[in-house]
């Protein structure tokens, strides 16, 4: 093989964490709150890969566009129901992201469920689980690390394309910018939240289905996973796309190649605190820079040497 | 459960039994759950704070018992003479640990002074710990905005217990460890005991809260609440205020784990749960209304007599689900705390006007103000009630930076 | 009489004083603040 196995699995966890911390961000900067409920959605999706790959002996890769279906689903119905009316009853910051932290709750309970009504009806080992056998092979690399690879970078790409191209992604920036002023200008703002919800809900479990082909899963790792969601996110700005792409890509890698490392080089123990990983990136960043990778961005931009090394390098360009 | 195998090993002076048994077991929980809903109750419902790290401060009470209160005791009955199996590295702290603790029990029964003291030695210990944890886990976001600050406090739970898991020393792991018991020298039954304890405890805690809210620092935490661009502009350190309430409520709340590890006489990590110790007193708080003290205890008593009355009828209920019933608990939490959110979201007892005797306060809003800001037209990005009250905390990054 | 009965009911009296002093405290605020509501408007009307 050409890349060790484990920058194999590194890259295949800063993909699938991409993908999540690019739709935590879309949520957050439409929704204005921090969605605890969107590792959740990635717990779904694990369960429509197991449910592909198990249940109905298929590929899991057929249940992709499923996943990014359901996952939508369960995001626009948590929007109408929950956040939406919540908004509209004018509920602040803190009782959103408490109501958020409930569907995680909730949801994460219907994935036990499931979990337990697959292992109790079907006799499989449902409650934790990993699909690499169910993979195919491109040459020497297994097809997880391909396919998660090239729909990240597909997704990024088309992402940028609708945001800054399209009429929809330029109205969901404004929605994002000032949704009173966007109303003003004839921009639907609900319909543009619902899309928005859907898009990042279907991103999440798209995201969520490629887990269990290399990693182990269980109904929990939905709800695990939302700490390295957040720090990605936090790490690119927390109101930057742009940010949570570089962002989750290093919070991703640096938590599988920081353990792997640590334990190489300190002990084995240092493999139990893979999840201290991303919650040291969170409260460095916090620390050192609250606005992330994109405030730091700024701030270079704004200061003398870094406008006049952007101008020798002919760089010097809006962020957006 | 972890639970219930430590109770079992360590049954002993448990004599109540049949309903006295859950009315004890559910005053206990009831005991202390209201140390916990108050001390949310005093951060968020009073000054704003959402502390979502309420497991944090409850772990460390526990890991307060089992690292610091054990060795003490263990280190005095050697003084006193004695024999105990090694317990100087880890291996032996965790090996014999149960054979240790049963030796030091029989310590314990003749001497009535040395439980109490250490009772009253790890409270003392757990709330120094609980507000030095509440200092370090508000450090990098307690300037920020709120949701920061939540952030941060929701993943300091897992970190906690990470550290639990992995480190022998502290509470043996992911075995647990068994606590010598303290009231082995009382014939009685230990649980009721306890009982009155935790709950003698919450009730100095409520007057403590009750005293301070109704102090002139109440009001300025109230005030920091409804407008803290305000409060600083009149010279007040909004920052550090918020740091102070946070650090005195973490240290209640620490009380309330301390109380647990003596209560279960056994602490492991896997007891303090975010689920169990973060999200049911939210619950509590926010069903029973944010902001008053009466609400908080209402709230309390629901939830608490619900759930111990679930857990003891489970085996009747479990007929009637087709999965485990663990998973309906999680169900059950997230639809509550939505539905309370979305149809009750002042809860059962709303929030009243302050009142301070000798001062007319409606007169005041009346005249001032002209109007109840209850009843505000909504605003551009704020809004009327418990919603208003959050978009102050919550609102405006750039305004809190500055 | 049993040391565990009486603890008992010192617990159950604990139980019911916390409640019962904050419910009191709760009704008595309350009223105060109803009082002074109509007094304040008693002042504007007259």
């Amino acid at each position: 093989m050409l890349i060790p196995a484990i920058w194999v699995a590194a890259l295949v966890f800063a993909s699938e964490l991409t993908l999540l911390s690019i739709g935590f961000t879309l949520t957050y900067l439409t929704a204005k709150i921090p969605n605890f409920a969107h590792g959740t959605y990635a717990g779904i999706g694990i369960y429509v890969s197991y449910t592909f790959a198990k249940i109905f002996n298929l590929s899991p890769y057929f249940g992709f566009p499923l996943a990014f279906l359901i996952g939508g689903l369960f995001s626009v119905i948590v929007y109408k129901i929950v956040i939406g009316a919540l908004t509209n009853m004018g509920g602040g910051a803190i009782v959103l992201t408490i109501s958020t932290l409930a569907i995680q709750i909730f949801l994460t309970g219907l994935i036990q469920i499931y979990a337990y009504w697959l292992r109790d009806r079907y006799s499989t080992y449902a409650m934790s689980f990993l699909l690499k056998q169910n993979d195919f092979k491109i040459g020497d690399f297994p097809g997880i690390f391909v396919v998660s690879l090239s729909l990240t970078i597909v997704s990024v790409i088309s992402l940028h394309y609708m945001l800054t191209k399209t009429n929809i992604g330029v109205a969901m920036r404004a929605t994002a910018e000032d949704p009173e002023l966007a109303s003003v200008l004839g921009i639907n703002i609900n319909q543009i939240q619902l899309f928005s919800w859907f898009l990042t809900g279907g991103l999440a479990c798209l995201a969520g289905a490629m887990i269990p082909l290399w990693f182990m899963s269980t109904p929990q790792s939905g709800a695990m996973i939302i700490t390295s969601i957040m720090a990605g996110s936090l790490l690119g700005g927390f109101d930057s796309i742009y940010g949570a792409v570089v962002g989750g890509a290093l919070v991703g890698l640096s938590e599988i190649m920081l353990t792997t490392w640590g334990q190489a080089i300190i002990g084995v123990w240092v493999g139990e605190y893979r999840p201290l990983v991303p919650m040291i990136f969170l409260v460095a960043v916090l620390l050192v820079e609250p606005d992330g990778l994109h405030g730091a961005y700024t701030k270079f931009v704004a200061s003398e040497t870094g406008s006049n090394l952007l101008k020798s390098i002919g760089l010097q360009k809006e962020e957006y | 459960m972890l639970q219930d195998v430590a109770l079992g090993l360590l049954t002993s002076g448990v004599a109540v039994s049949g309903t006295a048994r859950l009315i004890v077991d559910i005053a206990m929980y009831f005991g202390l759950f209201v140390i916990v809903a108050m001390a949310l109750n005093f951060q968020y419902g009073n000054a704003g704070i959402p502390n979502m790290g309420c497991a944090v401060q409850v772990i460390m009470g526990g890991f307060t018992v089992s690292g610091i209160t054990v060795r003490l005791m263990f280190t005095m009955a050697e003084a006193a003479g004695t024999e105990l199996l090694p317990w100087a590295n880890d291996f032996d702290w965790v090996y014999n640990n149960p054979s240790n603790v049963s030796t030091m029990n029989e310590f314990i029964g003749p001497r009535m002074s040395f439980g109490v003291s250490m009772l009253l030695f790890s409270l003392a210990v757990s709330l120094i710990l609980g507000a030095v944890i509440g200092w370090v886990i508000a450090l990098p976001a307690i300037r920020l905005r709120a949701t920061y600050l939540m952030i941060v406090l929701i993943t300091m739970a897992d970190a906690a217990q990470i550290f639990g898991r992995n480190i022998p020393a502290i509470s043996g792991g992911t075995l647990g460890m068994f606590i010598p018991n303290i009231y082995e020298w009382y014939p009685g039954d230990r649980t009721v005991l306890s009982a009155v304890i935790t709950l003698l405890i919450g009730i100095i805690s409520f007057f403590l809260f009750r005293t301070m809210l109704n102090s002139p620092y109440g009001r300025l935490m109230r005030a920091i609440r409804e407008n803290e661009v305000t409060v600083g502009s009149v010279g007040k350190n909004v920052v550090g205020i918020r740091r102070n309430i946070l650090m005195f409520a973490s240290g209640i709340t620490a009380l309330s784990g301390t109380l647990l590890a003596f209560y279960f006489s056994y602490v492991v990590e896997a007891n303090y749960q975010r689920a169990f110790w973060t999200y049911w007193p939210w619950l509590m708080l926010i069903l029973g209304g944010p902001g008053n003290n009466a609400g908080t205890f209402l709230g309390c008593a629901l939830i608490v007599a619900m759930r111990r009355v679930i857990i003891v009828n489970k085996w009747f209920l479990q007929a009637v689900f087709f999965f485990p019933i663990a998973y309906f608990e999680s169900i059950l939490l997230g639809v509550l705390l939505i539905a309370v959110i979305m149809f009750r979201p002042n809860g059962l007892i709303p929030e009243k006007l302050l009142y301070i005797p000798g001062v007319n306060y409606t007169k005041m809003v009346n005249e001032e103000v002209k109007i109840d800001w209850r009843n505000a037209p909504k605003a551009r990005g704020g809004s009327s009630g418990i919603g208003g009250i959050m978009s102050a905390f919550g609102g405006g990054k750039k305004e809190e930076e500055s | 009489m049993d040391v565990d009965t009486i603890l008992f009911w010192v617990m159950m009296a604990l139980w019911v004083i916390m409640p019962a002093f904050i419910v009191y405290e709760e009704i008595t605020e309350r009223k105060a603040l109803a009082e002074a509501e109509a007094a304040t408007e008693e002042a504007n009307s007259s």
